[in-house]
């Protein structure tokens, strides 16, 4: 109580008043900036120590135990047995690692490509500018699970409205999610949808600081539309472009609900990535190690990127 | 002469790239909005329209029983309320902690300050996908399995790191002076941050809110794996989890579902969208 009023007297001088009591002690302990400062962090130190690190550990040490849900006799040290496992099976090696790595070198140049395009073409002036600025956010607003289902319904084999509008053009229907192969086309092309608006008013932002005068002196010295953009515009979004890209990268590679929403891996785990691998693995089948080994398994890479990104920001700050 | 042909040129140029431009902007348009508007097409059908396939892209009779259903028959009630709690829990807790912890890591010269910034933007990048595994077993020990509380603790660890990191952008921003000269006048290192530097920075403080609220409101690994229990779901797990039975699928109540499930998070957006749009660029550029 007395904390508050303290506080709303404003600029009140710390040592003027006579008593010494608790509050005015404790008042005096937090305005060293020690103190205050190391209180102000705390909680979320304790939280992330707590729920982030102590996890990640954990996590470690479960890849290399035969850990079950709800088994009492598991959880016994095995060493390596469950990455050497996962190794052998031709769903990993074959489908995991491989639509992983599709999915993000796929759907990541695809999104920046568009996303940029539509950055540009929202840069221009039109009407009504700001309204479908507002509208083009929406697909990636949406919280993804419940965009999914629209895009079940969109595909779904006898009554899509898809394969009815291209079928009333003359083309065939399309079996969207029936087979391996076109559903990881399908749900690429479902994260390219969620994800292209991001990049879109990512890049929109940054174009808007884009120094108009060095654009007209470039104009003016006979650079064209494509030599503006190329020797002008883009050195200067280089930064928002290659931290997005990062950032992209690593949602799209650890994306798990578009795919286990959309298809639960399948058809015969044609869509499998590690999201969705481990998942099954660790939660369906209740093999923990195996599903922690998993996850880790592409920790690695994730580093490599988290590294650049830290590296490139520092970079760029000094 | 010269000078005039070269101008008429620019203009037909121009011309041709506007002209370009709509068209490409109207397809990209309806490529991207279609799956919106059919979402909401769909929700007003009546069953019978929807499983005849007549006439797919009009409504003959538009109707609010794949509403009633979804009231009526599943746990949509239950589910938004669930979502609500977790989110609205979410975002104060994570906002209070992230504002405190950005403006000591951003002001107060703390032995490890640096490496807690650091380890504050790397969290933020760890996907749940690394995590969800160790967390239910944590969760589990806690003996939260299958609550709704597993969800309120579970969230923060997600959203404080971006909370703290959107937050130290918009400390730095302020300059200290104020800061200083409020201390010259005789007030506390609390007292600068409460009364000077915090007003200052409640864009921030609105963008981290709208943001954390979103991104709880959608999330759905932590509540797939953490909240098995039909009536303990979320709106993102339960309404595509509990909806379907077998291969039957009840598409206009889907619908209906997704259609009243988004639109918080919609109009979150639609009526903070210049704050939105600073959280992304804080959240996906500057870190």
């Amino acid at each position: 109580m007395q904390e508050s009023n303290a506080v709303s007297h404003m600029i009140e001088p710390a040592t003027s008043a006579a008593d010494t009591g608790l509050w005015q002690r404790l008042h005096l302990w937090f305005d060293d900036e020690k103190h205050l400062g190391y209180t102000m962090v705390a909680p979320a130190l304790i939280l992330l120590i707590l729920l982030v690190a102590y996890p990640f550990v954990l996590s470690i040490w479960l890849s290399f135990t035969d850990t079950r849900i709800a088994q009492e006799a598991t959880g016994a040290f095995v060493g390596f047995e469950n990455y050497f496992k996962l190794w052998d099976r031709t769903v990993f090696r074959e489908k995991v690692i491989w639509n992983t790595i599709l999915y993000t070198l796929g759907a990541v140049p695809l999104k920046l490509g568009l996303g940029m395009i539509f950055a540009l073409l929202l840069n221009r002036p039109f009407p009504l500018r700001n309204v479908v600025r507002g509208l083009i956010l929406i697909p990636w607003v949406l919280p993804t699970s419940l965009s999914m289902i629209i895009f079940r319904w969109l595909f779904e084999p006898t009554l899509s409205v898809l394969n009815y509008m291209l079928v009333g053009i003359g083309f065939d229907a399309i079996q969207w999610l029936g087979t391996p192969q076109n559903a990881i086309i399908s749900v690429m092309m479902v994260n390219i949808w969620r994800g292209t608006p991001f990049f879109a008013v990512v890049l929109l932002a940054a174009l808007q600081g884009v120094p108009q005068d060095q654009l007209e002196a470039a104009q003016i010295d006979g650079a064209n539309i494509v030599q503006r953009f190329f020797n002008v515009t883009i050195p200067f979004i280089m930064p928002v472009i290659v931290v997005s890209t990062l950032f992209s990268v690593v949602r799209t590679f650890a994306e798990m609900e578009i795919v286990w929403v959309l298809t639960r891996g399948g058809p015969f785990n044609g869509t499998h990535m590690i999201g969705t691998y481990a998942y099954q693995q660790a939660i369906q089948s209740s093999r923990i190690g195996e599903g922690a080994a998993i996850s880790l398994f592409f920790f690695p890479i994730l580093a490599l990127i988290v590294f650049f990104q830290l590296w490139y920001l520092q970079r760029r700050d000094d | 002469m010269v000078a005039k042909t070269l101008r008429q040129d620019q203009r037909v140029q121009n011309f041709t790239l506007s002209t370009l431009s709509y068209i490409l902007l109207a397809v990209f348009l309806i490529l991207w909005l279609f799956p919106v508007f059919w979402m909401i097409m769909t929700a007003f059908k009546p069953n019978a329209e929807i499983t005849t396939n007549v006439a797919p892209l009009t409504i003959l009779e538009p109707t609010l029983e794949n509403f009633t259903y979804l009231f009526q028959n599943t746990g949509f009630t239950s589910w938004v309320v669930n979502s609500l709690v977790v989110s609205v829990s979410t975002t104060i807790f994570s906002v209070i902690v992230g504002t405190l912890a950005a403006y000591s890591l951003v002001r107060f010269k703390l032995v490890g300050s640096s490496a807690m910034g650091m380890g504050i933007f790397v969290t933020y990048l760890l996907p749940q996908t690394l995590l969800f595994i160790p967390m239910a077993f944590v969760i589990q020990q806690l003996g939260l399995y299958n609550k709704l509380s597993s969800l309120i603790v579970v969230y923060p660890t997600m959203m404080v790191p971006f909370c703290t990191w959107l937050m130290m952008g918009y400390f730095r921003a302020i300059p200290i002076d104020m800061e200083e000269s409020a201390r010259v006048d005789g007030a506390t290192h609390w007292q600068a941050f409460y009364k000077v530097t915090l007003p200052l920075a409640i864009p921030g403080v609105i963008s981290a809110a709208i943001f954390t609220f979103t991104l709880s409101w959608s999330e759905y690994l932590y509540a797939l794996v953490l909240v098995p229990s039909v009536e303990a779901q979320t709106i993102p797990v339960g309404v595509p989890n509990a909806l379907s039975s077998g291969d039957v699928f009840v598409w206009g109540s889907l619908m209906g579902a997704a259609l009243l499930g988004s639109l918080p998070v919609v109009l979150v957006y639609a009526f903070f969208m210049r704050y939105f749009v600073s959280g992304m660029m804080a959240g996906a550029v500057k870190g």
